[in-house]
């Protein structure tokens, strides 16, 4: 007896010759049963987000999510509105970024992610003159090096300038860091590299085209105090209060130009890094230091549906 | 006679009065129906292609999720995520006679890939 079971046709359907995608449901197939359903929100602290199925096996979900922002004004889209995970896209100025949110299941829980630069944004040193280091009374200017420590008894400070910085007045930032990048490590006086950082309280600075470490410094101060990573790596400086000190200025505009300067704060001599990568124009970006800031400890938001469905 | 069907709730609603997500069933609401699923693996390296025959007159929607040296992690068609430095990415694309897994890996690696294809058209 091969015909049987239930058929339910659609509306205005006859149900003895609806074909199969006319009928609202029919024994013959198997359709997706829900588990499950929630919501929730990532955020940096936390950006993987694990929610226990009590399945016992893989199950078949479904998840929508909120996208990046940066995603949002480059390619469209509110950062409000949910999409089906993952969304990827094409690299914002061809810089290989991870503004995705991933989800995966296991047979204990369904995960969701946002990957390491999703909410995060990126700003560049633009030209050469974005770029100051200082051995001594020796100038790097427009040499594209960066540097801090002590060499031969003499300090290693420098500055760093990002044009375009656009982040409205009175925005109280949740992260700002700098990320440096090592292309010369010397330790050989032992210890660790010592700084003091400053944000240049000024609206709109200046190109540096001269010496700009008498520009005046924020009240904020940063502290670094860490081992040199070796070269090829990156190591990260934090310097959120400094940055919304500035944002904070009555001058300040969406638009303009930051800059943060750093001293030598008893770093052992013969101790310093350097970054002298500007000098090969990487990737037509004059540093590959940079600075990273984040709007929001609040990530994304998602929604999520667990299906009883088996993947094996 | 507009107002006929059936229509079931879930547990400790009454049907006369449930709005339509509180209902399990709506015979005014189609629902996706699952027409083929199974499995198909791989092992390589590079691109390689899974062809499935579905049988439908129709271009059918699908799903596809994929699995990685049987590492117990199941992932979404489209996600690239590192797997023990494997990165893997999968895609289908269906016309009227079959589903096309396209399997791509940077190093070798036996991607497992669940398919659903449903009866409902994917347009």
């Amino acid at each position: 007896m091969a015909d049987y079971g239930i058929k339910v046709s659609q509306p205005g359907y006859d149900v003895a010759t609806a074909t199969p995608s006319q009928l609202v449901f029919s024994s013959k197939y198997q359709t997706l049963k829900i588990h499950s359903q929630g919501s929730g929100t990532l955020t940096d602290s936390s950006r993987t987000a694990t929610i226990a199925h009590g399945l016992g096996y893989v199950p078949t979900f479904l998840v929508h999510a909120q996208q990046d922002p940066q995603m949002a004004t480059e390619y469209g889209g509110s950062t409000s509105d949910y999409f089906i995970s993952p969304i990827k896209l094409p690299p914002i100025d061809g810089l290989h970024l991870d503004r995705d949110l991933i989800a995966w299941a296991d047979s204990t829980n369904l995960y969701i992610k946002a990957r390491p630069d999703f909410g995060v944004e990126y700003y560049h040193p633009a030209d050469l003159y974005d770029l100051y280091s200082q051995v001594g009374s020796n100038e790097g200017i427009g040499a594209g090096v960066l540097s801090l420590g002590k060499q031969s008894g003499l300090d290693r400070q420098g500055a760093i300038r990002f044009t375009g910085f656009n982040v409205a007045k009175n925005t109280t930032l949740a992260s700002a860091e700098l990320r440096f990048y090592v292309t010369t490590q010397v330790t050989t006086g032992g210890g660790n590299l010592k700084g003091k950082f400053y944000g240049i309280d000024e609206d709109n600075t200046g190109s540096f085209t001269g010496n700009p470490m008498s520009r005046t410094a924020t009240s904020a101060e940063h502290l670094l105090d860490l081992a040199i990573p070796s070269p090829g790596n990156y190591f990260t400086q934090g310097v959120t209060a400094a940055t919304n000190e500035i944002l904070a200025r009555s001058g300040w505009s969406s638009g303009n130009a930051i800059a943060f300067k750093w001293f030598n704060n008893g770093t052992n001599d013969d101790v310093y890094w350097r970054d002298a990568e500007g000098q090969n124009f990487f990737f037509g970006y004059y540093s590959e230091s940079f600075l990273a800031i984040r709007r929001s400890d609040n990530l994304a938001s998602y929604k999520y549906t667990i299906f009883k469905n088996q993947l094996q | 006679m507009a107002d006929y069907g059936i229509k079931i709730t879930k547990d400790g609603y009454d049907v006369s009065t449930t709005t339509l997500s509180q209902q399990t069933f709506n015979s005014q609401k189609n629902s996706l129906k699952i027409a083929v699923e199974g499995s198909t693996s791989s092992t390589a390296s590079g691109g390689r292609d899974a062809v499935i025959a579905h049988g439908l007159s129709v271009t059918p929607g699908y799903y596809l999720f994929y699995q990685v040296d049987t590492n117990g992690k199941w992932y979404p068609n489209f996600t690239t995520e590192d797997n023990s430095g494997k990165n893997v990415i999968v895609k289908g694309y269906t016309d009227s006679t079959n589903l096309t897994i396209e399997i791509w890996s940077d190093s070798s690696a036996t991607v497992k890939v669940y398919y659903y294809i449903f009866v409902d058209p994917g347009n």
